[in-house]
Formats: C-alpha cells, structure tokens, sequence
C-alpha cells in the first residue's frame, strides 16, 4: 500500500495496492527544463558638444524547479555636455530591480527539496502521482505520513507542496551612479568633483504554510543601504623634450559614507489565521532584530604617470586612508604603489617580433575592517524576552580594541610577447601577494567562554602564475583558426598565525567533526577530519564488526584549492561564420560531499544496491589486524590477513556517517566542455542600410563533463554559498547544462 | 595661474586636515549596549544552561536512552551507545558560554563602576553567590561528563585553573579532575556562607528561586551533597565530612526548595524537549522503564508514578500535547496493562505504530515544563546513604519523589509501606527511579556505584509486546520473533565511562588536550574517572 493510498478523495487509488517497484517518474522528472529570455536595446548618440547614450535590458528565467524564476531589468542613463568651453558636466545613473520567487533553498533544509530526493526520501515513490500534493480541504499529502490514519507528515513535505505553499519572495530595488563636473582651468591643468552614490532597498519574505510538517511562520527581512563617495581632484597633462616625455598627474581626495539599516521579524508559535502571511498573525508575540551600521573612510590620494617615446612608462600612486572602522589613534594607513613597463619591441627592429612588453610592480593596500568590531558588547538574539525580563549574554566572538590596519603587499612581474604579427602571442604573469596583520576572528578552545577572538593574525602568502597564450595556426582569406590557452597555478599559504595558535578554523561542515582551516605551514584551505587505519601496503584496516576503522585523531585530508585551472579556446572562422569551444580544466583540490554520507546512509545511491549486496551482503576490501595506539595518535598496525566479514549493505551505508570522514573527501578535479558557440554575422547589403549590424548565434554551456572522481557529484557545487566554506557539497541543486541562441542588431 | 594654484593647494590642505576629525564617533555599536544589569545576563544564562544541557540531542539522544528512561522512536544508533559528535562538542561549548555570562554577572557585582547599580536589583553578595553556585553545578557535570576539562574558579589561585580568561589563556591547560572536585566543594562552601539571607537576591531575572536567599542556600547545600557523595569509594572520610557540615548548615528539607528552572508557556520559550516535539515524534518510554514501574523485574510492585511519569500506550502524540487524555482530571487509565514501554535499542523501531508503545506524559511534555537541578528525593538518597542506607530517609526518598510527581497522598503511603527494606540495591534502584528526566545525574550514578541493576546490559535480551510484533509482520518476514538482543553500535560491552574529548580540540588546543588523554590513559569511551571505583 503507498502513501496516496489513504485519501478516500482519490478513488482510483484508496486501498489499491500497487507494486513496490522502482516509480516510471523519479526525482530527474520533478524538474523542468528552465527557460531564459535576454533582450536588450540601447539608444546613442553625440556631436561635439556632448553625447548621450540609454539603454533598457530585461532577463526572465524560470529555473530549473518549478514555480521559480527571477525577473531582472536594469535602466540606463549616460550622458555628458559641455557649457560654455571649459566647463563640462556629465552624468551616469542606473536602475535595477531585481525580482526573484521561490529561489530554490539549498543545503541540509526541508525548505529545498535536495534534501528529500538525494539524502532522505523514499526511492518508490512516483514524482507525478506527488504532484496531487493536497486533498480539496487543503490538507497535505505526504509520502511519509505518520500512520495509515495520520496524515502529518513525519519528516518531510511533498515536493509540491514545498514549491506551491511555502514560497517565499524578494525584491531588490537599486539606483547607483555618478555626476560630475569637470573645469579646465588650463590647457594642462583642470579640477573634477564627482559624487557616487549607490543605495538599495531589499525585502525578502518567507514563508512555511499551516499544514506542513515543520512549525508554520511567516518572516521578514528589510534592509537598506546606502554609499556616497565624494571625490574633488586636480588632473595635470604636459608633454616635455619634444613631445617625448607625457606627464599625467592627479592629486585627490575622496570621503566614503555607507549606512546599513536592516529589520528583520518573524512569527513565533506558529500561524494563527491559515493563509494570512503578516507578522500580526502570529500565535506568540512575534520577535524583531533591528540592525544598523555605518562608517566613514577619508582618504587623499595622488598618482603621476609618465611615458617616454611609447615604450618605457612609470606609474606611481600614493594613498591614505583615515578608516572609523580602527581604533581613533590608529585608524590611519598610508599605502604606496609603483609600477613600470618598457616596450621593449619598439627598440629593436625585428620583423619576427611585432610586439614585446616587460612590465612589474609593487603595490601595498591597506584595509579596515567591518563596524563595530573593537568593543565586545552584550546581545540579545531575536530580542526574546524571557519570562517577562531581557536576556542579554555574552557573543560568540571576543572583539579587540587594538586593531591596526591590514596590510597586503603585492609585486607583480609580467612579459608580454607578440610574434610574427600577432600569429603567436603570449602574456605572462607571476605574483606574489603578502598580507599581514590579517584582520580575521580566529576559533579558539571554547574553553575560553568565546568561540572566537578578534585579531590581528599573522600573514598570508598568496603566489601564482598566470600565462595566456594565443595563436592563429591557419589564416587565409576566408577562413581562420584561433587557439586560445590559459592557464592559472596559484598557491595560498598561512604563514604565521598568532602565538600558541598554529590553525585557523575557516568554517565547519555540516555533521561530525569536519572542519575547513588554514594550517601554519600548510596549503591554504585544508579539509581536517578522520581517516581511515591504514596498514604498511596501504590496506584499509577493517575492524570486529567488519566496518573501517578510524582513526582516533584527525588529520589533514587536502585542500580545496586546486593545483591549477586551464582553459582551451578554439575558434574558427569561415566567412561570417564562427565557430568557437571553449574547455574548462581544473587538476587537484578536494571536496566533502554532505550528500555521499546520507545518500549512503538512506539507501538512495545506486552503489547501495549494486550486484547483490542487499541479498546477499558485501565484504568490504581491506585487512584485518591488531591496531596499538601510541598516545599521540599515531597507531602501528600487526598481524594482518584479508578481510573475510559479510556485513549488511545497510550497515556498510551507514558507515558513511559513522565511520571515518575521509570516505566522503573527493577529488575536484575535471574537464568541461564549457562553452560551443556559433555565430553567423549577415552582410549589412541585405538590409539595405537599415540595420548596420545583424548577429545570430547559437551557444551551449556545460555541455559535458569528464575526469570526476565520485560520477555522483559535480566539484563545481561544492560552494554552499558566498563566503569562506569552499568545498562543502550538500543539498545543491544538480548542475545544469544549456542551451539557447541569441540575436543581435545594430541600427 | 599662480593664484589659481595656490588657492587650490589651499583648499586641499584645509580639507585634509579635518580628514582625521571625529571619525570614530561612527564606530559606536548603536545595537547592542556594552553594559547591562546583571539580573538580565543572570536571566539569560541559567536558561541557556538547561536549553542546551536537557535538549533532545545532549539528552535525548544520551543520557535518557544509556539509562532506558526514554528511546528512539526510529534511529537508534545513540541509544545504544553511537553518540554524535555534535552531542560532545555542544555539551562542552555551551558550558563554557554559559559560563563565561556567569563570570560576567560576578564581575558586575563585584566592580566598583558596576555594583552600585546592580545593588538596585538585589543584594550584591547574594548575586555573586548564585553565579558561584551555578558555576559549580555546571562544571561539576562538564568534568563528570569528560574527565580532566580546562576549569575556572572564582576565589582559588590555582595556576592550572585557566579557562574563561582569554585574555591570558587562549589554550588553557586541563585542571586535574580531583583538583576540581575540591575546588567544587569549597567554592559551594564559601558561597552558602557568602549568602546574606536576610536579603533578597535576584529581583528579576532568577528563574530557580525568584531571589530567595535562603532558598539558594538550601541549593548551595544540596548540591556539595550530590558531589561529596561521589568521593565515598576514595575518601569517604572527607565524604562525610563535607557532608555533614552542609546538612548543619540547611539543605533542601521538601519539595518547596526544589532547585528548578522555570520554563514559559510560548513556544519560543518553552521546555527543550517540548521544543523537540513540536514537529517530530522522536522519544517514547522504554519498556526497561515501564517494567520497572510495574514492578516486573524487581520487588517494589506496581509503581503508582507509572501513571504520571508516562501516557497510556492507545493515547496518541497530539493527546498528550494537549493534555486532553484525562490525566488532568484523574482520569487516566490505572491499569498497568494499558501501558507497554517503546522496545530500548531496537533497530526497527520505526515499523511500530505511535500506539503500541507509551509517549511521556503531559506532566513532561507541556511547554512550561520545569528542569529539576536538585530535588529533595535526591538529598534524602544521599543521607540514607551517608547512614550506611538508612531506613528512614529512604522511605522519605520515595515519598519525595511521589509526592513531586503527584501521586495520591493513600497510594503513597500504600506503596511506601511495602517496599523492601533499605540496603544499597534497593536505594539506589530507587534513586534511579527518582531520577527521572535527570539522567545526567543517573548516569554518573551508575558509574559510581553499578546501580540500577534493573536495566537491560548489552548482550541481554529484551522481549516484545505482542502488540508490536504484530506491527511487524510483512510480506518477507510473516512470523518476526518477539525477542532481540541489545547490541551495542560500538565494540563494547558495558555502558560508556565518558565522552571522549570534542575533536575540534584536536585543531584548537592539541597540547593540552593529548595531555590530558595520557593523564587518563587514553582519550577513548571506557576510560573511568578517579571516583569510579569498581
């Protein structure tokens, strides 16, 4: 008997038993293919007196889970006039409103639906028959009802009734852009003032209708945000030596207001009128957070450049910043920057080399940090009184009010090379990034009453190589061939920390002790967990009950960060056809996947049910033995034989969760086809001078994949989010691939 | 061109000089006060305590299952000893959290910029001692849960003491456990004697005792009680002397001085395990439990409790939230049959129906449930066992507990007159009983001394209602067997001895932490704790 067999309402199905096989709809079929329209039109024009250009774009997409989309539309103003010859003012302003509806939610959450269809849900059930997710009273059909004659759902809702009921909503309604006044005071010598400004207005609702199976509520988030910057400056241009040596100099200064105000309120004990999504129609008193920030940086700023005969440049800038942000007698930091390129190719005369550039620099940035991070203060989380009086305690994080300003120190160095007009050509680059006094909380043993506290920690190296490479292997009149490579090698390393604290935690993943942390000495990023006992040939050591052992401690298990990324474009032209692919690479750098551990555990991944194992049982490979722990944690391991235990495939999937964390650690490496193109450009004849411009093409965007380590799990989906947790797969929606064609004309 | 320079430079200096001016005035937190009155972080952090401590996870899914109070209505992986991660590593951050407010509402009282204001709320000393005392009991389970844990003490210069002073220790050393029990006693000694009873303490904000000095007293007492008694198998000695002169100074003497912490009737500040059971059914009675109150196993006979500590086996989950199965008004079915206990650590739990085994009752799960620290069935255990088992104070036990958990005043005296005479199984069986929805205190109990003898040990076996081998019957499987064996998900064959310290640590405070592994001899589940003698 299934779960839609106890609604009297739908006949056909009441007390109709049906075979408990594998459902002709899975969770594949739940989702649908998302459709996204792009237009756009743009209006410009200009004489000698000024110019003015507009433009309006509209994105509709409707994604890849039903009843959500999200509606873009951005205006365009941009213009500038001169008054009178020395005066001229200008001025950019734009318009986004950014709409979106049932966003899907991601990670461990009932609130998405990942959580039912890849780590707990019930691989029978028929995703069509679902779609009848409530009877015409309004109450919830469940797939996991309490009982035959209990229809509360007991862990999770109906997919649908998930996307239909509990929806939520957000819009976000933003102006930003400049205006400015420029006056030449001299040929040389001219003064602008500008003023930017960009302020928003976002409101997201959300909500968890009467019926489901968590507690119904309703919430919701306004916040504000608002940023000027006022700059004056005074730009000088000359040229000396006979019109050899360009000089360009400006001297500025800048003041930097921004204000946050955010109120946030949800309901609380439930909903008491079903329908009603208001914050009065709450069964408790509802609660409210009210936040707000501000701060204020002034800075002065000046920079020169020069150029001699258009081959050897130098540029220098120089900056200080006064941040509110720091402590009053340390709040200011002066950073400086250099940087110098000679075309070398100019000097010399080689009809091989058309182009040559070396190019270096050193730059220093300094950087403040969030408001309100000097002084530890007492909060009350969602404002909840208790028993009638305030409840005030302790935050998580000890603040520092000694902060100074983080520096981070950067050299560059470049070579760019052109040969045989441009057929081959190459750009070059290695940097070498410090930052220090890394203003950063670092986690500290609970045991100090604080989760984290607040400092200045250490220095962070940062290093790498970045080398593009183009060529034109074939070029004849109508036909062309174009082979892009780029490739990026970076390394990131914590090179000190503060005293007697060698790791810094970044973030946790979700279940067990995993946790994602920069390590004093080791690759930026690394994933810190369990593993398995291995024994001198690298057996799995398997234990009494015939499951992996794990280790007693835990250790490094890699890191996120990847040893390199590459990208391969070809592109081939045929008269106004052209042809390009794009192919995405990425070697080393590891992910946990959430959805390996409970997609093992429940039974939903196909390897659960490979060959017999359900009949008949599974052997896990590896070795028996005696395993003597040293204190440390260290283990030697003795007397060794083949691992001869049948356990249950239920116990080997549950050993996901229980047993060591290194079996749910992969690889992210892969190769993509990330982009095929082609496009056909019409000739302007056609259209007798009405269009000047007629573009169509067509383009596919992840188009395959190849190299995976785990064929479950997309590297690329393990970012739960903005923020520092990289490398955290669990509950994302599936990658996508698409498809679509695009046409373009100019008037 | 000249004077259009200079004016120009003019106008940049001037504005770059008031750059710096008053900058930092932006940078004052217009959210949250740095000062506040004691009373409210006092009102935060006794609730904060039990929110965490008697939750579903660091409870629920520990202590009530190892002691068979309550189990797992599907997932019994915790229930049989498969604890999570999570559970220890929660258990020792929120002790310390709640800690360092405790630490907070003493400094407020105690400087000078500070207490004046704080006296407006209630007598200084009295404030402090209940934040000492609260210290105490918090950190006595932290080390009875772990071992050798990094500990703080209000009056002791003990240099190992180093915990909730980040701005000396960032990774504090972990005190000796016998180091700490001394330090518990005294600081319950000094703070019982720093209570000026004639005054109130809290005005507001105290949710155990509404400010009654004497009250606390009777608290700081009871509880030097609870933790001299552990020390009875390595000193006993000193046991009964500490004892002792906590009962001159007054312990709790009826249920009127009970040590609890109220709870509210909304949800969002309801009881943690009413909390758990707003949208999920996941703990019933076990059938050990149930058994025991039926007198099954043992020679107590039935056990009226049994009425009032569980719901009839027929009444569903919303019934008992509700409060509508007749317990309110008497009546609610006395017939022991009526009741049959959830199977403990049984993997197939989840194929029974809701009512072929008993859910708590509605004295437990309604959201103004009070967390019971200390009792006064527990102080007379103690002092029957101070007296080598004493007659007297173990029959007072009894009738404590049922008298707190409302049985009649004639059931009482019937059952109290037919229990079998005092000695150290049957008061501790008792104990057991009493403790009831305290089973952190259980368990260390049953660490201390082998008592209950009255649960299932791992290789046992357990039989089925027939009612709910009935709910086993399918298809592939027509005739279930209506017995199991309790096995363990890890490879041992007794209850654990402790947690094993928070991995986490392993990355926050190695040094220490492997110190304190080898001083145990090995970081691991079976290794006891100096008072577990046995």
């Amino acid at each position: 008997m299934h779960w839609d067999a106890f609604d009297p309402e739908f006949a056909g199905d009441f007390l109709n038993p049906r075979p408990w096989i594998y459902p002709e709809n899975d969770q594949e079929d739940f989702f649908r293919t998302g459709v996204t329209l792009n237009n756009s039109v743009s209006f410009s024009n200009g004489n000698d007196k000024g110019q003015y250009r507009a433009s309006i774009a509209n994105i509709q997409s409707e994604g890849i889970v039903p009843n959500s989309n999200l509606d873009k539309t951005t205006v365009n103003f941009n213009g500038d006039t001169k008054i009178g010859e020395k005066l001229k003012v200008g001025s950019n302003v734009n318009y986004t409103r950014t709409s979106g509806f049932n966003r899907p939610a991601f990670g461990y959450t009932g609130a998405g639906v990942i959580q039912q269809f890849y780590q707990f849900g019930q691989t029978s059930v028929d995703t069509d028959r679902l779609k009848k997710y409530k009877t015409s009273t309004g109450q919830q059909r469940p797939w996991n009802r309490v009982a035959f004659n209990d229809n509360t759902p007991r862990y999770s809702d109906n997919p649908y009734w998930v996307i239909n009921e509990n929806t939520a909503e957000d819009e976000r309604n933003r102006i930003f852009g400049k205006i400015f006044a420029n006056y030449k005071i001299t040929d040389e010598l001219s003064a602008e003032v500008n003023a930017f400004g960009d302020i928003y207005s976002n409101e997201i609702n959300q909500r968890r209708a009467i019926g489901s199976q968590g507690q119904p509520f309703y919430s919701q988030f306004n916040s504000n945000f608002k940023e000027f910057n006022y700059e004056a400056r005074l730009m000088y241009s000359n040229k000396f030596l006979d019109d050899k040596l360009s000089l360009d100099a400006i001297a500025g200064m800048n003041r930097r207001d921004s204000y946050t105000s955010t109120i946030e309120g949800e309901t609380q004990g439930g909903l008491i009128v079903d329908g009603l999504y208001n914050l009065g129609n709450s069964v408790d008193q509802s609660t409210v957070n009210d936040f707000d920030s501000r701060l204020q940086v002034n800075s002065v700023f000046a920079s020169a450049s020069l150029g001699y005969d258009n081959f050897l440049y130098l540029n220098a800038t120089v900056r200080n910043d006064w941040d509110s942000t720091l402590p009053a007698d340390d709040n200011s930091y002066l950073y400086p920057s250099i940087s110098s390129s000679l075309v070398f190719s100019e000097l010399v005369d080689l009809d091989w080399l058309n182009f040559g550039k070396l190019r270096g620099g050193y730059a220093q940035v300094g950087n403040g940090t969030t408001p309100y991070q000097l002084l530890t203060t007492y909060s009350n989380p969602n404002n909840l009184n208790f028993n009638g009086n305030p409840t005030f305690s302790q935050p998580n994080a000890l603040l520092n009010s000694v902060l100074v300003p983080e520096q981070k120190n950067t050299w560059e160095i470049g070579l760019e090379m052109g040969f045989l007009k441009n057929r081959i050509s190459f750009d070059f680059t290695y940097y070498d990034e410090r930052t220090k006094d890394l203003i950063t909380p670092v986690q500290v043993d609970p045991a100090t009453g604080y989760l984290s506290t607040f400092v200045n920690a250490g220095e962070l190296e940062n290093k790498g190589i970045e080398l593009l490479v183009s060529g034109r292997p074939i070029e004849s009149e109508n036909f062309s061939w174009d082979v892009t490579v780029n490739f990026a090698r970076n390394r990131n390393q914590l090179l000190s920390l503060i005293d007697g604290v060698e790791t810094l935690q970044l973030g946790r993943f979700p279940f067990n002790g995993v946790s994602l942390n920069a390590v004093v000495g080791e690759r930026y990023g690394q994933i810190r967990g369990t593993n398995y006992v291995f024994d001198d040939q690298g057996n799995k050591v398997v234990g009494a009950g015939g499951s992996y052992l794990e280790t007693q401690d835990v250790e490094n298990l890699g890191s996120i960060l990847p040893d390199f990324n590459m990208g391969i474009r070809n592109s081939i032209s045929y008269k106004n056809f052209r042809l390009s692919a794009l192919i995405d690479i990425q070697q080393g750098g590891k992910f946990r996947s959430l959805t390996n551990i409970w997609g093992n555990y429940s039974g939903i991944l196909e390897q659960t049910a490979r060959g017999n194992i359900r009949e008949e049982g599974v052997v896990l490979p590896g070795v028996t033995g005696d395993v003597t722990y040293n204190d440390d944690g260290s283990y030697t391991v003795t007397n060794t034989a083949a691992n001869t235990t049948v356990i249950s495939s239920q116990q080997e999937g549950q050993d996901y969760y229980f047993g060591n964390d290194n079996q749910n650690v992969f690889d992210a490496d892969y190769v993509k086809l990330r982009e095929l193109n082609l496009s056909y450009t019409f000739n302007k004849e056609w259209f007798g001078g009405f269009v000047q411009d007629v573009q169509l093409s067509a383009f596919g965007r992840n188009l395959a994949v190849w190299g995976l380590d785990n064929e479950n799990f997309d590297p690329e989906v393990a970012t739960g989010g903005s923020g520092n947790v990289q490398g955290s797969e669990g509950g994302s929606l599936p990658s996508t691939l698409s498809y679509g064609f695009n046409l373009q004309l100019k008037f | 061109m000249k004077y259009t320079f200079l004016t120009t430079l003019a106008i940049a200096l001037f504005f770059v000089s008031s750059c710096d001016d008053g900058i930092e005035k932006n940078n004052i937190n217009p959210n949250n006060p740095e000062v506040v009155p004691a009373y409210t972080v006092f009102n935060s952090a006794t609730v904060e305590y039990t929110d965490f401590m008697r939750n579903a996870f660091n409870t629920g899914r520990l202590t009530t299952p190892w002691l068979q109070y309550w189990g797992q209505t599907s997932y019994a992986d915790e229930d049989r000893f498969l604890y999570r991660e999570t559970t220890a590593e929660g258990i020792y951050r929120d002790t310390y959290r709640v800690g360092t407010d405790l630490k907070k509402v003493i400094e407020l009282n105690t400087n000078e910029e500070t207490r004046a204001a704080q006296a407006a709320f209630g007598n200084n000393e009295n404030q402090i001692a209940a934040a000492r005392i609260m210290l105490a009991y918090i950190f006595h389970t932290l080390t009875d849960t772990f071992g050798d844990v990094p500990y703080y003490s209000y009056s002791s210069d003990d240099p190992t003491f180093q915990a909730l002073k980040p701005e000396e220790f960032l990774s504090p050393v972990f005190a000796d456990q016998q180091l700490i029990y001394q330090d518990l006693l005294k600081e319950l000694r000094a703070a019982s004697d720093q209570l000026v009873t004639s005054e109130s303490g809290f005005t507001s904000g105290d949710n155990i005792y509404d400010g009654d000095a004497t009250k606390w007293k009777k608290f700081a007492n009871s509880l030097i009680l609870r933790i001299a008694n552990r020390l009875r198998a390595t000193d006993a000695a000193a046991a009964n002397t500490a004892i002792d002169a906590a009962i001159s100074a007054g312990v709790i003497t009826s249920n009127e001085d009970n040590a609890v912490q109220a709870y509210d009737a909304a949800d969002a500040t309801a009881s943690p395990f009413w909390k758990s059971f707003i949208d999920r059914t996941d703990f019933g009675v076990t059938n050990t439990f149930i058994n025991i109150l039926k007198g099954k196993n043992n020679d107590f006979g039935e056990d009226p409790r049994l009425f009032e500590m569980a719901a009839p086996s027929a009444v569903d989950i919303k019934a008992v939230k509700e409060n509508t199965y007749g317990l309110v008004q008497d009546a609610v079915s006395t017939n022991p049959d009526d009741y049959q206990g959830l199977p403990y650590a049984f993997p197939l739990t989840q194929q029974l129906a809701f009512t072929s085994y008993t859910f708590p009752s509605s004295k437990v799960l309604k959201p103004d449930y009070g967390e019971v620290l200390i009792e006064y069935a527990e102080v007379q255990f103690i002092i029957s066992e101070r007296n080598g088992f004493s007659q007297a104070e173990y029959e007072e036990g009894v009738t404590a507990s049922m008298q707190k958990w409302g049985v009649d005043a004639a059931d009482v005296t019937a059952f109290v007159s037919n229990l079998p005479p005092a000695n150290e199984a049957n008061v501790l069986n008792q104990k057991y009983v009493a403790l009831y929805m305290q089973a952190h205190e259980a368990w260390a109990e049953y660490r201390r001394t082998g008592f209950p003898n009255l649960i299932v040990l791992p290789g046992e076996t357990i039989t089925l209602d027939p009612n709910q081998v009935e709910d086993l019957i399918t298809e592939s499987d027509p005739n279930p067997s209506n017995t199991y064996i309790f096995e363990p998900r890890v490879d041992i064959d007794e209850m654990p001895q402790r947690l094993r310290y928070p991995q986490i640590l392993q990355t926050l405070n190695e040094a220490n932490r492997s110190a304190a592994a080898q001083a145990l001899g090995g970081d691991v589940i079976t290794s006891p704790f100096f008072w577990d003698v046995d």
